[in-house]
Formats: C-alpha cells, sequence, structure tokens
C-alpha cells in the first residue's frame, strides 16, 4: 500500500514536469504560435540596421506578425539585409509596404513595423521591401542637434 | 617558505586524489553491471525522497521568486515607460539564470544535505560494510540509485519552478499592478526561444544536477563514520555544491549566451 | 594442522595511514572451531576480520580464506566468496528502512532465485533459531541493541555460510543478554558446524566457548593456541592481559619525555 502511494506520487511528479515543459514551449516561449499556419519570408534592405537582432519581432499596427530570422550584408548595395519570417494568416501585404526599424520605448528593443500600402498586389513569399526606414542611431541625431545647435549661433 | 610550498603541494596532491576517487565511485557506480529491474525500483523509490518531497520548497520559492521579479521589474521599466516588457524580463532571467541556479542550489540544501547525511549514517552505523559482506556492492545498490534519482528529479524541480515563477511573475505585474495581460504574454512569447531559453536553462540544470548529486554522495560514501564527520560533510555538501553551482553557471552562460 | 585451516594468515604487514597495525603476523583459524581473537584496543582486532573478508588490502603477506588468496580476487569474485561468509557488525548493523523480514529475507533475494514462499520459510526458521521468530513485523528501531545483534545473526547465516566473523558481538550487553548471545555463538557453531571467529573484549566469556585463542599486541600475534594453554602461559604480556594489570609490558603511561624535563 505504502510503495503504491509512492509510485503515485513518483508518477504524477514526472507528470508535473512534463506539464511544466509544455507550458514554458506554449505559452512561455509560444512555440507553436508561429508554427500555426505556416510562414512565408520576406526580405528588406535597411541602411542601417544598429540594434536589431535576430528573433527580434515583426509587428504591423502594433500586433506582431512575425519575427526576425536573419541580418546579412549585401556587399552589392553595401546596405543591410533583414529576413523575416511571417505567419501565413498575416499572408495579405502590399506591394508598396513599407518597414521601419522602431523602438519599443525609449530603451526598449528594436523591432520592425510594416505599414501596407495600397497596391493592390501582394507581396509572396520570398519578395524584397525597398521602401524602408532605417534604425534612429541617437548618437547621429545628437551629433546632429548639437550641429544644429553651433550653426545657429 | 619551503613549508609554505610543501603545504600547497600537499593540499594540492589531496584535492587530487579526491577528486580521483570520487570520479572512481562514480564510475563505478554507473557503469558497473547491474539487474535493470532491482535497481529501476530503488531508483524510483529514490526520485521520491529527493524530488516529490523537495516539491513544497520548490513552487513556494519559484512562486515568491516570481512575485519580487514582477514587482521589482515593474517598479524599474515603468522609470522607461516600458513595462509592456515585463513578461520577456520574467521570462529570460527565470529560464536563463534563476530557474536552473535556484533550483541547484535549493536542491543541494534540502537534497544534496539528505542524501549525505543518510548515506553517511549507512556508513556509520556499518550498513555499508554490512552489505559489502552479505556480497552486495553498495556501490550499485545504495549510491548509483541515489544518484539517478538526483540527476532525474532536479531537471524536473526546474521546470517546475521556472513555470511558478512565471505564473507569479503574471500575479503580481497583471493581476495586481495592471501590466495589460496581452502585451505581458505576447512579449513573453516573443524574445523567449525554446532552445535557446528554455532548453538551455534545462542543460544547465542537467549539468548541476550532475555535479550537486554528485557531490552529495560522494561526501557521503567518504566521510569519517562519526557524529562529527557526518556533520562536518553535511555542511561540505551543501557549499561545495553551491560554490560549484555558482562557478560552473558562470562558465555555462558564458558559453551559451556569451556572443549575444 | 594447515589441512583443517579454513583461514591462513601469512607474514602480514599493514598500515593505516602511517600508523603500523601489523608487522609480519601469523596466524589460522581452524575449521569448524570457535576462535577468539583477543588483545588490547587499538591492536587492529576489528582489521583483520575485514582483511579476511577482503574489505581491506593487506600490505604485504597473503590471507586466504579455504586455501584461496583474498587479496589476488577480482570484485565479482570477492563478492562470491563473501556469501560463504557471514558477518555480524558491532551495531547489528541492519538495514533501518526494512523490516525484520526484510533484513533477514535480504540475502536471498539478492542471492538466490527462491520462491516467496520458499523465503519465508527460511527466514522464520532462520528466526526461529535465535529466538526472535514474534518479532518479525518490527523495524530494527524497535529493537533492543541485543535483539538487533541477534536479527544479524540471522541475517549472517541466511545463506548457510561456512564462517561466520562477530565483530565484538557482547560489546554493552547486560549479563542476560550476553549469556543469551554466548550459547547462541556456540549453539550456531555446533549445529551448523561453522567456524566461527569471534573479536572480543569480554574475555572470560569468550574464553569459556573458544577452542582456539589468537592474541595480538605490538603489531604481531603474541599468544595462538588454546585457552588452557593461555591460561597457563607464563608471558608477562599474557599474564597481564588476563589478569587486567594497569601496569606490565603494556604501558600504564601514554609513550612521554620524562615528567621532570616536561615540568622544568
Amino acid at each position: 500500500m505504502y510503495s503504491r502511494r509512492l509510485e503515485l506520487s513518483v508518477g504524477a511528479f514526472v507528470l508535473l514536469g512534463a506539464l511544466c515543459l509544455a507550458f514554458l514551449a506554449l505559452e512561455v516561449s509560444g512555440l507553436a504560435s508561429t508554427g500555426d499556419n505556416g510562414t512565408y519570408r520576406l526580405s528588406a534592405r535597411f541602411d542601417n540596421v544598429a540594434g536589431l537582432t535576430t528573433r527580434a519581432k515583426v509587428s504591423a499596427a502594433g500586433v506582431t506578425v512575425g519575427r526576425v530570422v536573419g541580418i546579412r550584408y549585401d556587399k552589392a548595395t553595401a546596405a543591410a539585409i533583414v529576413d523575416m519570417e511571417i505567419s501565413q494568416d498575416f499572408a495579405e501585404f502590399s506591394e508598396d509596404t513599407s518597414a521601419s526599424i522602431l523602438t519599443a520605448g525609449l530603451l526598449g528593443e528594436k523591432y520592425i513595423g510594416l505599414s501596407t500600402g495600397g497596391d493592390p498586389n501582394n507581396l509572396a513569399d520570398g519578395d524584397m521591401i525597398y521602401d524602408t526606414q532605417s534604425a534612429i542611431v541617437l548618437e547621429e541625431l545628437i551629433g546632429k542637434f548639437l550641429l544644429n545647435m553651433s550653426s545657429e549661433k | 617558505m619551503i613549508d609554505w610550498i610543501a603545504g600547497v603541494g600537499r593540499s594540492t596532491l589531496s584535492q587530487v586524489s579526491d577528486l580521483g576517487r570520487a570520479s572512481l565511485m562514480l564510475m563505478q557506480a554507473i557503469f558497473g553491471r547491474s539487474n535493470v529491474g532491482v535497481y529501476g525500483r530503488l531508483t524510483v523509490d529514490q526520485i521520491y525522497a529527493v524530488g516529490v518531497l523537495s516539491l513544497s520548497i520548490i513552487i513556494v520559492s519559484g512562486l515568491f521568486i516570481g512575485m519580487v521579479l514582477g514587482l521589482q521589474g515593474y517598479t524599474i521599466l515603468t522609470d522607461y515607460g516600458s513595462e509592456q516588457a515585463l513578461g520577456q524580463m520574467v521570462a529570460l532571467s527565470l529560464t536563463r539564470e534563476l530557474g536552473p541556479v535556484v533550483t541547484a542550489l535549493l536542491f543541494a540544501g534540502r537534497a544534496g544535505s539528505a542524501l549525505t547525511a543518510e548515506i553517511g549514517l549507512m556508513k556509520a552505523t556499518e550498513q555499508l560494510a554490512s552489505l559489502e559482506m552479505i556480497g552486495v556492492d553498495p556501490l550499485r545498490r545504495v549510491v548509483a540509485p541515489r544518484f539517478w534519482a538526483g540527476v532525474i528529479s532536479l531537471p524536473i524541480l526546474s521546470l517546475i519552478f521556472v513555470s511558478v515563477g512565471c505564473l507569479g511573475g503574471a500575479l503580481v505585474g497583471v493581476s495586481w499592478l495592471g501590466v495589460d495581460s496581452g502585451s505581458f504574454w505576447a512579449n513573453m512569447q516573443a524574445s523567449v526561444d525554446f532552445f535557446d531559453d528554455v532548453f538551455n536553462g534545462m542543460i544547465k540544470s542537467v549539468v548541476f544536477a550532475i555535479v550537486v548529486t554528485w557531490i552529495a554522495v560522494y561526501q557521503g560514501y567518504d566521510l569519517v563514520p562519526t557524529s562529527e564527520g557526518i556533520a562536518r560533510a553535511t555542511t561540505k555538501t551543501v557549499v561545495y555544491a553551491s560554490l560549484a553551482v555558482l562557478g560552473l553557471d558562470f562558465f555555462l552562460t558564458a558559453v551559451m549566451f556569451g556572443e549575444i | 594442522m594447515t589441512a583443517s585451516a579454513f583461514v591462513e594468515i601469512e607474514d602480514v604487514g599493514f598500515r593505516r595511514d602511517r600508523r603500523v597495525i601489523y608487522d609480519g603476523l601469523n596466524a589460522t583459524v581452524p575449521r569448524g572451531k570457535i576462535t577468539a581473537i583477543v588483545g588490547p584496543s587499538g591492536t587492529g582486532k576489528t582489521t583483520l576480520l575485514r582483511l579476511i573478508g577482503g574489505q581491506l588490502k593487506p600490505e604485504s603477506g597473503d590471507v586466504r580464506v579455504d586455501g584461496v588468496s583474498v587479496q589476488s580476487l577480482k570484485r565479482a569474485e570477492l563478492f562470491q566468496l563473501r556469501k560463504r561468509m557471514g558477518m555480524l557488525f558491532q551495531s547489528g548493523a541492519l538495514f533501518a528502512e526494512l523490516n525484520v523480514f526484510e533484513n533477514v529475507a535480504f540475502p536471498l533475494r539478492v542471492h538466490t532465485d527462491l520462491d516467496d514462499e520458499l523465503i519465508r520459510l527460511i527466514v522464520l526458521m532462520k528466526l526461529e533459531a535465535v529466538g526472535l521468530r514474534g518479532a518479525v513485523d518490527l523495524v530494527p528501531s524497535e529493537l533492543s541493541g541485543g535483539m538487533q545483534r541477534r536479527v544479524a545473526l540471522a541475517r549472517a547465516i541466511a545463506l548457510d555460510p561456512e564462517m561466520i566473523m562477530y565483530d565484538e558481538p557482547f560489546a554493552g550487553q547486560d549479563p542476560i543478554g550476553l549469556g543469551v548471545l554466548l550459547s547462541l555463538v556456540k549453539q550456531l557453531n555446533q549445529a551448523l558446524g561453522l567456524t566461527s571467529l569471534v573479536v572480543s573484549h569480554d574475555l572470560q566469556e569468550t574464553l569459556s566457548i573458544a577452542d582456539h585463542v589468537i592474541m595480538i599486541a605490538n603489531n604481531r600475534v603474541a599468544f595462538e593456541g588454546s585457552p588452557a594453554v593461555m591460561q597457563s602461559s607464563n608471558d608477562p604480556l599474557v599474564q597481564q592481559f588476563l589478569h587486567g594489570s594497569p601496569d606490565g609490558p603494556v604501558r600504564f603511561h601514554f609513550p612521554a619525555p620524562a615528567l621532570e624535563d616536561a615540568l622544568s
């Protein structure tokens, strides 16, 4: 009888561990949420991606629609190419969609904001977004500001 | 001066021979031939002793640490107007660092010291010698099941700790301080990666489990079989295991998350 | 004599840390008899049992049990040999988490494939032999020290060994408990034809049942022979030990510089 209770509690313990693993996978790391209906890939060319990292989120109208999966340097254009995986649920971005690198809060993480345009044709897997706005680099901003100050005098 | 150098040499030699004996013990305990049925049964018994019985302290600590993270994180993040990052902060601290480390430290204190004392008591009352004379290897019969039980239990406890901690953080952040529930969880899910964060945290936990349990069973098996010896070995288990966890954590963090 | 010896100890040297325990120890334990190992405290009588059981290895010399050198055996072979020896530890060393029945059944479960009914029968028989069949469902902590030792004795004879080693079986017993254990040791020896090896400080009681005595002192065997011969020995060391004189070849004072030097 005693050993039966012991077996039960060890079994419950292991199951609880499995349950927690599932919780961490689904609720905390959101493992399943991107893989529901598959994803497709978009790329964007930026002059400057300072501060953007892989796994940064991609949002449209404030809703997360995908994440950054790769950042590479394009030698030919001397620009950065950012690869994004967008959830199939949000497949309708027009061809003149623009992408900009934004910051969550004053010092928060960098993320990519997509704002869709009016073009009737939609972007498809592997397409490139050319209409982009680069990351704001604080040092450059301050530099310009100081320059303006001194030239006004 | 010469004496001092000789002292350093002597203590180095004794450390190295300690490590050697501990390794030999582990090898013999794990890799000897054995009857899987009987030892599996003994391991289940030990999972109960080291795992199930540590559950309450792990759940309570996890809940409170998660709640403190929520509270502290909120006051800091509101200064920068980015309290929506609270979920991310709580979850990342827990999965990467606090979960594996604090669980291992608590485990060393709760289960590690108990393992040392139990094996030490069996040695002091000649139960280990008695097993040997009956023709049963105490390394296989006593040490191995406890070692495996520790290695299995600690990662499970760590998973539970992290989960409860995240819920604790959500409780404080969302229910009490009014962070938007959607952005709390969405932010968490966007920034926590299953393989980079949860999985690496679990690898840490497995490494800690091996080291802590190894130290605990070795200290028990190798102690001087008197009441003073048991007391000293129990203290040593907690001190050595805690130091080993914190030191290893630095190296593992450097290897896993260093390049980010 | 050698033909009937169960254990032969030949020129054994042993040190613990840097302290010499034995230096050229020679002794034999005759088969089927009760052999007492006596000697002043700290001379390593228990160590001798551990050498015979293979738990310790001698630095030099040879320990043979039934003609087999114990120190040359591999771990598995050693465990095989140990099935033929029982050992009763000073504290009894019962497994605290098992009850009396399971303690006695333990060696049977580990080493035999007997079914539960047969094991039950054997366990009850062994417990009957030590007079504790009624305590079968108790746990060790519910037993007195003497009863724990008797259960441990039942466990030691569970596999019908050829030899039993007793480590201080009489220590700390009241006269009744001591008498019970004494008669048990003697009965088991006669009934089962066991070779018995008793380490004890209770000299007179032990000598009353022993057929053969080995006295260890000063790192070697000081006397070996029958109890009667020992009583009439005129070796001053043996006489001091037999009569418990405070001073003699074994000094009352721990070795120290002369008192005058220490005080000045």
